[in-house]
């Protein structure tokens, strides 16, 4: 248990510079996106009220009055966050490869480290994951903040004031902060259960590379073909017996979450396997 | 001891190691002897379990390899082992983050024996150095078996009559070392055993001190009657 | 200190989203609550009424559906997970049929158009689909035994390319269904043919004994208009009705696009196997025109000048006979979705003005019931737009 936080913490130390950078480019971005989008709002009130002769009324039936959830669509939103995610992602990958690649061989420690080899899988998915929630919870934590900026720069007569529930379940807004920040507790929990079912099986397919190489990449990517269809069974069975809609949707979330837990287990005791019999420096 | 016996290894359907059997004692130096290619490596990799094996059986003092057993035996690979970025007083820190066994006033006589500063990045160390820390980083292990691959390759002259004072020092006194090296040159009057190697196979184990008494040969004699037979 | 980022990292994540979490777990709804507040008449017969709807918020760009019952405000987004799916917010009946009878409804994923209910039984007639059999699947569903029995039923092909079950009959002896069909009796021919059929089964063997087209409608799309057929039938009520409804509308090239300039209405009757045209008169009103049919009644609603009114068509001697129904609440030009329920007439009327609910004595007309949705709070840019009213 120790040396699983010892590793979690190390492999945090190894991606932190860039994790930062990712974290600042974020908070930078949409701060100034909400300055730039605000101003810009305002100077098209200005324009239109004083030099244009148009009565508050007539403004506001034509442009609506700006909202949160509207500043958030423009790209000093989204692409941060893009970027974040497709680093992450691609990340998932690294995480394991830069073990192997360079000139040093740092997989050759990790590997003899007196501990059991799962914890240098665990240690690296949790670091993943801890990272994900980490920029959601920054994602979460400078709406406020924006929320402030953008009620400092347009006046109250010209905004729409919403609370961060209804940012995240506005139409508008971008639509992955409602996949990220579900409603519910269960819901977000569901969420990132998947997640973490993914990033397992996943690593498990890497495992699969990294012990029979090229072999190992068919190897991997049946399993991850496996994976899928035990996830997928109860669709896959209704589509095979035509039987669309056999379970109720309260059922079929239960089937899901055991079908999800028995993946994750399934690919932790496969890299389990893998890491102990099978990989190769 | 360490006993290997009857290892088989393929690389896809290259047959890299064909059955090899030899022991290495504790508190002497056993040398594998073979030209690039010969499965020196390999066999270091299958003892340490950092490859898989298809055949045969690695036993360390009787036991199987387990996580615990990474206190009583490391391997000092001819690449370092940690990452470039990082400090060499980083490294050592890790070490001692892992490692119960890890010596750390060895390890602080070793780093002024070396004249190497905590602050050093690994990246930016020369080859001779760089090397000095993986040896340091094995050194450091209060272990009981060390195995070293190619310790002296593409390393300068001053670095490596270093390295050779650490053999006969009392850092590697009482431990059981499996050294590889396709020069024997260098090292020939420390080691107790060689095992000569090819193709897989293992062509011949002696004591040099029994061939040296024995026979009068030196393990260079040896090798040019095994290997230009 | 040791493992800070670990610490760190973790400390901003339960801030964050644990924060987060909790406040909402215990935050005021961000949506208005809505009572219905009674205007006139009895209160005793909206006992257990819900409203279902969406909510929409024009500025905050914000769509919910939402379930009003007599003490809740019950937006989709605020509900438990495990609500969330039973809730669902689908078809009322479907839900009412789901809930009491569960193990029945499994897998049965068809509209309401698929049932039938009476006191003693609930039938399901889907279609098999029309790859290699064309025909039927029927469960009849005993209530007091509780004993399911099911059969499937061949039909003739016929060119049949698509088929619809648009409502399902019983009576002692026979299953009827009532089924829009597409066919296309020349694959070269652009033109398609739709039309209602009628399937007669025989409950005790499971034979087919009757198939009726009862009606057959040529949709040649040309650059003149075209003909269309549409059911009148309200799919949600699932009992007993003596008649089948449905209209033609005819589709002319207008000014802005094409429009309806006359809708025809047919009447089939299920015992006597006739196809009446409904003689109405030749009003404007009635092209296009929403209706309900309930007990042997067709039911065109108008707004007036006093209120509104409820022309009725007696379809058993086609007598024709306009109830005044006189208000003091306006019928909106929005959404009105009536139900029938106990005797009563139940009409939901919702537009951006505001949401009403009128309900009418069935037999007399009267007006017995008069309310209107008021919020908790003042509401601007906001719309609820009610689509289905159900007694729980």
């Amino acid at each position: 248990m120790r040396n699983y936080v010892k590793l979690v913490d190390f492999e945090l130390k190894r991606f932190m510079k860039i994790y930062l950078t990712l974290i600042g480019i974020v908070i930078i971005s949409q701060i100034v996106g909400v300055i730039v989008e605000s101003n810009q709002f305002m100077d098209m009130a200005n324009r239109e009220m004083f030099e244009g002769s148009m009565s508050l009324t007539q403004f506001l039936e034509m442009y609506w009055p700006l909202t949160m959830s509207r500043i958030l669509i423009s790209g000093w939103f989204i692409l941060p966050v893009g970027l974040s995610a497709a680093a992450l992602i691609f990340y998932c990958f690294f995480i394991w490869y830069r073990d192997w690649f360079g000139k040093n061989t740092f997989i050759y420690r990790l590997l003899m480290l007196p501990t059991a080899r799962i914890n240098i899988l665990l240690a690296k998915a949790s670091a993943i994951f801890l990272m994900v929630l980490g920029l959601v919870s920054i994602q979460l934590i400078l709406l406020p903040i924006e929320n402030i900026i953008f009620q400092t720069i347009v006046p109250l007569d010209l905004r729409v004031d919403m609370t961060i529930r209804e940012v995240i379940n506005s139409s508008n807004g971008f639509a992955s902060l409602q996949m990220l920040l579900p409603n519910s507790l269960v819901q977000f929990f569901a969420h990132y259960g998947i997640g973490f079912m993914t990033v397992f099986t996943l690593f498990t397919a890497i495992l699969f590379e990294r012990s029979y190489r090229i072999k190992g990449i068919i190897f991997g990517v049946v399993y991850c073909i496996i994976a899928l269809v035990i996830f997928l069974l109860p669709s896959s069975l209704e589509m095979v017996f035509s039987e669309f809609g056999y379970f109720y949707p309260e059922e079929l979330f239960i089937i899901e979450v055991i079908l999800g837990i028995i993946v994750t287990g399934i690919s932790i005791w496969v890299s389990h396997y893998l890491l102990n019999r099978k990989v190769t420096v | 001891m360490i006993e290997v016996k009857d290892i088989k290894k393929n690389f896809g359907l290259k047959k890299v190691l064909k059955g090899v059997s030899f022991t290495a004692n504790k508190g002497e130096i056993t040398c594998l002897i073979g030209i690039n290619g010969a499965g020196k490596t390999t066999i270091m990799n299958a003892i340490m379990n950092l490859t898989p094996i298809k055949g045969g059986e690695i036993l360390i003092d009787s036991e199987r390899l387990t996580k615990e057993t990474y206190e009583k035996i490391t391997f000092i690979p001819d690449a370092i082992t940690m990452l470039p970025q990082m400090k060499i007083g980083e490294a050592l820190q890790f070490m001692k983050d892992f490692y119960k066994s890890w010596n750390e006033e060895r390890a602080k006589e070793l780093l002024s024996f070396f004249r190497l500063k905590e602050e050093e990045k690994i990246s930016s160390l020369s080859k001779g150095n760089t090397a000095k820390v993986n040896l340091l980083l094995g050194l450091g292990l209060d272990v009981d078996y060390l195995l070293m691959d190619e310790p002296f390759s593409g390393i300068d002259i001053f670095s490596r009559e270093q390295i050779t004072e650490v053999f006969t020092s009392h850092l590697v006194e009482d431990r059981g070392v499996i050294i590889t090296t396709h020069e024997i040159n260098d090292i020939e009057h420390l080691i107790d055993k060689a095992v000569l190697l090819d193709d897989g196979k293992v062509l011949r184990e002696f004591r040099t001190e029994e061939v040296r008494e024995l026979e009068g040969k030196s393990v260079v004699d040896v090798m040019r009657e095994v290997y230009q037979r | 200190m040791r493992y800070w980022k670990v610490i760190v990292l973790a400390a901003i994540v339960i801030l964050g989203i644990g924060t987060y979490y909790i406040q909402n777990a215990f935050a005021n709804s961000d949506y208005p609550e809505f009572h219905l507040e009674k205007v006139g008449g009895d209160e005793d017969v909206v006992n257990g009424l819900t409203f279902m709807g969406n909510y929409f918020d024009n500025y905050k760009e914000i769509g919910e559906n939402v379930k009003i019952t007599s003490e809740d405000t019950i937006y989709q987004s605020e509900l438990s997970y495990f609500d969330y799916l039973t809730e669902v917010f689908q078809d009322s009946t479907i839900r009412r049929l789901q809930s009491d009878y569960r193990k029945f409804m499994r897998g049965k994923n068809e509209g309401s158009s698929a049932f039938f209910e009476d006191d003693k039984r609930l039938i399901y007639a889907g279609s098999l689909g029309i790859e290699s059999d064309i025909g039927f699947r029927i469960e009849m569903l005993d209530k007091e035994v509780n004993e399911t029995t099911d059969f499937q039923v061949e039909i003739p092909k016929n060119n049949i390319n698509y088929m619809n079950v648009v409502d399902v009959q019983a009576d002692e002896k026979e299953v009827i269904i009532t089924t829009r069909n597409f066919y296309t009796h020349n694959p070269n021919e652009s033109e398609t043919e739709e039309g209602f059929h009628v399937y007669r089964i025989n409950i005790e063997n499971g034979s087919l004994i009757g198939d009726e087209i009862i009606y057959e409608n040529k949709v040649d799309h040309s650059d003149k208009g075209w003909t269309e057929l549409i059911e009148v039938n309200n799919d949600m009520e699932i009992g007993k009705e003596d008649y089948f409804v449905f209209r033609l509308d005819h589709m002319k090239e207008k000014e802005y696009g094409f429009e309806a300039d006359g809708s025809d209405y047919f009447a089939y009757h299920f015992e006597t196997n006739e196809l009446k045209e409904m003689n109405l008169p030749n009003e404007r009103l009635f092209v296009e025109k929403t209706a309900y049919v309930h007990g042997g009644v067709v039911y065109f609603l108008n707004k007036t000048k006093s209120g509104f009114e409820f022309i009725r068509y007696q379809m058993d001697d086609g007598e024709l006979n306009t109830i005044e129904v006189p208000t003091t609440l306006n019928l909106n030009e929005g959404n009105t979705n009536v139900i029938f329920h106990d005797g009563k007439i139940f009409i939901p009327n919702s537009s951006e003005e505001g949401n009403n609910l009128f309900v009418l004595d069935e037999k007399t007309g009267k007006l017995v019931y008069e309310g209107k949705l008021s919020a908790d709070r003042e509401l601007e840019n906001v719309y609820l737009d009610l689509n289905d009213l159900a007694f729980e």
